[in-house]
């Protein structure tokens, strides 16, 4: 019961590659356990571990309840005006989509572990970077990548990775939101590195840029 | 696809297993507690299990409305409600469902979904508040306030000429259609059983008084020494008669609609208009949805329209069986396969370089 937002850009919409097909059997089912027990059953009581509240469908006797954008109490689900109450469930909200990084597996770093300069991605430009930093490390320069598919919450390896770094760089096609989100979330100097012309990075660009700071 | 429940004997309700223990938050005297109160004692009639009914809202005062009923019920999104309750009802079709909306909610912001749920004809039943004004925010102007009408937001009077409800929904061809008003408890719980009856998207328009923003904005239609003068009771296959002493009448002229007095000896009820609430093309309607904005012409309330149309869900559910029995071809994964697919041996990960 979160909601999931999928970012795209026009470059992976107009964009064509080979896409591996998933084997459906090796898909692992999703399964939901729908609450029916009246006697135990709190609408907004949670699930210690991922905070997720208990889900009662529509036609379950006794488990009629009500959902919605007031505030309620915690565990009983009462609408409540109590400031402290309101505090409380901000947190779990906010807690709930940060453990959601429990889920996330290990960032892969792309180079060596630590070193000069850590280039950060996201969405379409990975063929870009890639062939740069590429290019970089068979020169000899001390770069690596990381291609970040989890923006909200960030992988919780994300900040000890940027740390092992001398500098980090940051290409994306707006106007440096990432860069932002990481500047302010692990007090590091990212360097913004952006291109908003409706067309995506020159590998060159890039290139350029690396061999800018550390070349 | 959606599970059928499995059809139980509906126990006998009172008005009592219908009210949740939530502290009603609506200003005192506003018309909103008197259609709570007969949604709550007309639903025990409506023959529906209490699980299974659901009330979808979108915001505003009335969109508070599911909190206090003791039933399944969602708080949504402004505007919203019925996309929600149309995502609802196919994926369980089995299910009581209702909107709550009001002239902000659903003829402002939603006007679009409103529309579209007409237009789709799926089987919920639709209340809109109407108090033309908005009043969670406090007084502002609303999509259904009248053409000069101050109000805080329109301090020289409205310049917007309102929507007219009954028109909006008959523009989107809802097959049933109906107003009626919060104070007028009788006549409230007929259109409620009548809208839950019909089978499709039942749009009623129920009069609302906002006692603090707007108030009075229906007085003539519920005080009992002006109502019978302002309000015309609609029945079906009954000659449209009104006023105090029943006195008065509408005839047609063409296609233009007369208040005629039946008391000068120039016109008897056998001149006037007989209504007739399963006329195909929805004219009719359109004439008596005209008469606010006539002057001098009674407010009709009651069923305006009540005609079958197919019902969305259970197009789509048939589409749905139609289409698995005649197709062969039912493998997920071949179909995934087909086209332009071939296999890669050896997969390349971008594995670490070592330098
Ligand atoms: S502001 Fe008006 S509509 Fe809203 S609760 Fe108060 S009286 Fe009712």
């Amino acid at each position: 019961m979160t909601p999931v937002m999928l970012l795209s850009d026009g470059y992976i919409g107009n964009g064509a590659e080979p896409w591996r097909i998933p084997d459906l059997d090796e898909l692992p089912p999703i399964e939901v356990k729908f609450a029916d027990d009246p006697e135990t059953f709190a609408p907004y009581a949670r699930d210690p571990e991922t905070l997720a509240r208990p889900w009662a469908v529509p036609g379950t006797p006794g488990l009629e309840h009500r959902v919605g954008g007031l505030e309620k109490e915690d565990v009983t689900g009462n609408i409540s005006y109590d400031p402290v109450n309101h505090e409380k469930m901000v947190e779990y909200r906010r807690r709930k989509v940060e453990g959601i990084a429990r889920e996330i597996p290990p960032t892969q770093v792309f180079g060596e572990p630590e070193g000069e300069l850590l280039v950060i991605g996201w969405g379409s430009t990975y063929g870009a970077i890639r062939t740069a930093v590429e290019d970089c490390q068979a020169d000899g320069l001390s770069v690596s990548w990381v291609h970040l598919r989890w923006l909200n919450p960030f992988p919780s390896d994300l900040g000890e990775i940027i740390r092992r770094f001398r500098k980090v760089l940051i290409p994306e096609l707006n106007s440096g939101q990432l860069a932002t989100f990481i500047r302010a979330k692990y007090l590091v100097d990212a360097i913004p590195f952006s291109k908003v012309q409706g067309l995506p990075f020159w590998t060159h660009e890039i290139e350029g840029k690396i061999r800018e700071l550390i070349g | 696809m959606a599970q059928q429940a499995t059809p139980k004997a509906v126990p006998t309700y009172t008005r009592e297993d219908f009210q949740s223990d939530q502290l009603v938050r609506w200003c005192p005297g506003c018309g909103d507690y008197a259609i709570l109160a007969q949604v709550q004692r007309t639903l025990p009639e409506m023959g529906v299990r209490r699980e299974n009914v659901v009330f979808v809202s979108g915001i505003g005062c009335s969109s508070r409305f599911p909190y206090y009923m003791n039933t399944y019920g969602f708080h949504g999104i402004h505007g919203r409600a019925p996309a929600i309750a149309t995502g609802l009802k196919l994926a369980r079709p089995e299910l009581d469902v209702w909107v709550i909306t009001g002239d902000g909610d659903g003829l402002s912001i939603g006007t679009n979904h409103t529309l579209q749920i007409c237009r789709r004809n799926v089987n919920v039943t639709l209340l809109l508040f109407n108090n033309q004004i908005y009043g969670l925010t406090k007084g502002q102007y609303s999509p259904t306030s009248p053409h000069g009408q101050r109000t805080y937001s329109s301090p020289y009077g409205n310049l917007d000429w309102p929507f007219n409800p009954i028109r909006v929904a008959l523009g989107a061809n809802a097959a049933f259609i109906a107003r009626t008003i919060d104070r007028d408890q009788k006549h409230l719980a007929e259109v409620l059983l009548r809208a839950h009856e019909h089978r499709g998207t039942s749009f009623v328009e129920i009069y609302q008084n906002c006692i603090v923003f707007n108030d009075g904005a229906f007085e003539d239609l519920v005080d009992k020494a002006t109502r019978d003068d302002h309000v015309l009771y609609l029945e079906h296959g009954k000659p449209m008669v009104f006023g105090k002493n029943r006195d008065k009448g509408i005839r047609l002229d063409g296609l233009q609609p007369q208040v005629v007095s039946l008391s000068d000896g120039r016109w008897s009820v056998s001149d006037l208009l007989v209504h007739d609430e399963k006329e195909p093309s929805g004219a009719l309607a359109e004439i008596l949805a005209s008469f606010q904005e006539r002057p001098g012409f009674p407010r009709p309330v009651g069923v305006f329209r009540d005609i079958e149309r197919p019902i969305y869900e259970e197009e789509i559910h048939r589409l749905v069986e139609q289409a698995s029995a005649s197709t062969t071809d039912q493998d997920l994964m071949e179909l995934l396969e087909g086209g332009e697919t071939w296999i890669v041996k050896e997969e390349e990960e971008p594995a670490p370089v070592q330098a």
